[in-house]
């Protein structure tokens, strides 16, 4: 192997390995990463107005995402991971805004700053605690919260986002900001209160959707009750118009069933009736036949005979008339005799009658005339005439009076006295009568008898022969009326 | 030529070492001369140029029939080269700048949009676009602030909240 060709290898080998050398120095920052690369002297700069000359930190070379040439062992390179870190926050019994006391569980992103300050100062920070980030950071975000709770209530922790937010982005400011950490989202996921506060908070609104639930179920059922109970009802009507309809279905079969039951019956009675008549025609003409009979075999024999007897008769009619006429002439001739017989009776009638009359008005004067004279005397012996009247109706006074003892059939005394009784009892009817007669007339029969007996100074009746006789008991009304027979 | 070529060994070992012990032998000349040349003398020059001198010097030994001092002379100023080269590719490197990163001046100006209310005394959200980000900050205004009102930046309070008012068009 020539030392040319070993020259020119090495020139080639030389090459790739400056390159190598110079490219390795040039580092390259991923997106999520920041390099800080320390070590260069920062620029100089003189204040104009105090002329204090001061060395910025602008040899602090922070680059993010990019290129940076890195002259080892002059300048040193460092990493700050600038990805977010989630940070659980949970805070126990933070008393609110109104002194409900509540636990929250959040969640916060954080991550290190884009800005070349936040950088710088994260990396002062957490250059070589990177994994702390997440712990210190949980500390002061709890008490953030904590902070945050007690400047809000509880409502307004679960519904005012703006506020939340304002208040988390102050909290963040004064804690954060400085740390050169970025606070990029902060949510609480999960809010309890001790108690039942929360509950509470929605039990109006939950008692409201249960009503309105409840109503609307309620109208729903009542629409669908409404619905249905309509639906029976109209089921009903259709029911009830299809009994109808099937009850005048069956009314007119029933009618056309008893009218085909009742054709067989009334075509049996029409042919009944027609050989009824059949037979009554028959029977009429057996009438009429028969009446034909009757009248050849009788009628016209009893015609003849009645014509042969009237005929008689006629005859002996003629002939009685011709024989009366006959008796009548004779008669008349007869009838003179005979009037002049008859008036002479009359006559003799006549006068026997004219003779009773002259009798009776004779009679009727001598009555009346012995009447006047009665009564001439009754002026004149008023009391005997009163006393005579009353002694002849007496003894009608008494039969009256007995007559319901002899209407007795049988009768049985049954008295300490005996028989006695009975004629006691007559007596008393008798003084009764009296005592009647005197009461009812004003008469005083026993003070006229006693004028009677102690007065006989009156001249006795002009009665020629009054009969006084009493009759006896039970004997009806057989009183002598002062009737005078006038004898011939 | 073994020297040449012994000078270009040692020179890649150095440089080999350099890049296993990564800044270690660095120090031996850049913590001593660091500043000076702003890096002209640091290790990769240094043995890049010995190493080119080693090479380029058998090189010129090996093929033309010049003799050693004409060799040394070509071996340097190829070293030159390779050491100005190496040079000028790490400035190079040096100064290619990057996206600077954001400071909080640089929020002042910037537009944005209102996240979260800001009432008239305490801390609202507002969402900024900062060096081709959209970053949420904190932000006060002297009165209150609707929800997604357009918005400028007046001032950086710190740096994560800012002042902020609405924009008038």
């Amino acid at each position: 192997m020539s030392p040319v060709v070993i020259a020119v290898i090495g020139v080639v080998v030389l090459l790739v390995v400056l390159a190598l050398a110079v490219i390795t120095r040039y580092k390259v920052a991923g997106p999520s990463e920041a390099f800080i690369i320390t070590g260069r002297r920062g620029k100089k700069s003189t204040d104009p107005v105090t002329g204090r000359t001061s060395i910025d930190n602008s040899g602090q070379k922070v680059v993010v995402g990019g290129g940076v040439f890195v002259i080892p062992f002059v300048q040193q390179k460092f990493t700050l991971d600038l990805s977010s870190r989630q940070i659980p926050v949970a805070v126990r019994g933070a008393v609110t805004l109104r002194g409900v006391k509540s636990n929250l569980d959040g969640v916060a992103i954080v991550k290190v700053g884009g800005s070349e300050e936040t950088i710088r100062a994260a990396a002062q920070r957490f250059l070589q605690q990177q994994d702390g980030i997440v712990r210190f950071t949980q500390e002061v975000l709890s008490g953030a919260l904590r902070a945050i709770v007690g400047r809000m209530s509880v409502e307004d922790i679960i519904r005012d986002r703006a506020a939340f937010a304002s208040q988390v982005a102050e909290e963040a400011e004064a804690s954060l900001s400085g740390q050169g950490l970025i606070l990029d989202a902060f949510q609480i996921q999960d809010i309890t209160t001790e108690g039942s506060y929360l509950e509470d908070l929605g039990r109006p609104e939950a008692a409201r959707a249960k009503q309105e639930a409840d109503i609307a179920e309620a109208v729903a059922r009542r629409a669908a009750e409404q619905a249905r109970l309509k639906a029976e009802e109209e089921i009903a009507i259709a029911q009830r118009t299809l009994y109808l309809k099937q009850a005048e279905i069956k009314a007119q079969t029933d009618e056309a069933a008893a009218q085909a039951n009742a054709a067989g019956p009334l075509a049996e009675a029409a042919r009944q009736q027609d050989i009824l008549s059949e037979q009554e025609k028959v029977a009429e003409r057996q009438a009429a036949l028969t009446d034909r009979e009757l009248d050849t075999k009788i009628r016209k024999p009893a015609d003849a005979a009645r014509y042969q007897a009237e005929q008689e008769a006629e005859a002996r009619r003629i002939a009685q008339v011709k024989e009366a006429e006959a008796d009548a002439e004779r008669a008349r001739l007869t009838g003179e005799g005979e009037k002049l017989q008859r008036s002479a009776l009359a006559e003799a009638v006549r006068i026997e009658g004219e003779a009773e009359a002259a009798a009776i008005a004779a009679r009727g004067t001598a009555e009346a005339e012995a009447m006047h004279k009665k009564a001439d005397a009754f002026e004149r012996y008023g009391e005997a005439a009163v006393l005579q009247m009353l002694v002849e109706v007496l003894p009608q006074v008494v039969a009256k009076a007995s007559e319901p003892l002899s209407a007795v059939d049988k009768m049985t005394v049954i008295s300490t006295d005996g028989a006695s009784q009975l004629s006691r009892t007559v007596t008393d009817n008798v003084a009764q009568g009296m005592e009647l007669l005197s009461s009812t007339t004003g008469v005083d029969i026993a003070g006229l008898l006693k004028n009677l007996r102690a007065g006989k100074s009156g001249s006795a009746p002009a009665a020629p022969a009054a009969p006084a006789e009493v009759p006896a008991q039970g004997a009806k009304g057989a009183a002598s009326d002062g009737k005078i027979e006038i004898t011939d | 030529m073994t020297l040449f070529l012994g000078l270009g060994i040692a020179g890649i070992a150095l440089l080999v070492l350099s890049l296993i012990f990564d800044g270690i032998l660095e120090g031996l000349f850049g913590g001593a001369l660091g500043g000076f040349f702003d890096g002209l003398l640091s290790l990769p020059v240094i043995a890049g140029f010995l190493s080119m001198l080693g090479f380029g010097g058998a090189i010129v030994l090996g093929t033309t029939g010049l003799g050693t001092v004409a060799a040394i002379v070509a071996g340097g100023l190829a070293g030159i080269v390779a050491a100005l080269l190496t040079w000028k590719f790490s400035r190079v490197l040096m100064r290619d700048q990057t996206d600077a990163t954001p400071r909080g001046d640089d929020l002042v100006g910037t537009s944005g949009s209102v996240v979260t209310a800001i009432p008239a005394d305490g801390y609202g959200e507002v969402l900024l676009r900062l060096g081709g980000q959209t970053v949420k900050f904190a932000a006060k205004s002297s009165t209150p602030v609707e929800r997604g009102t357009e918005i400028w930046v007046e001032a950086a309070l710190s740096t994560t909240s800012v002042v902020v008012r609405p924009v008038e068009r």
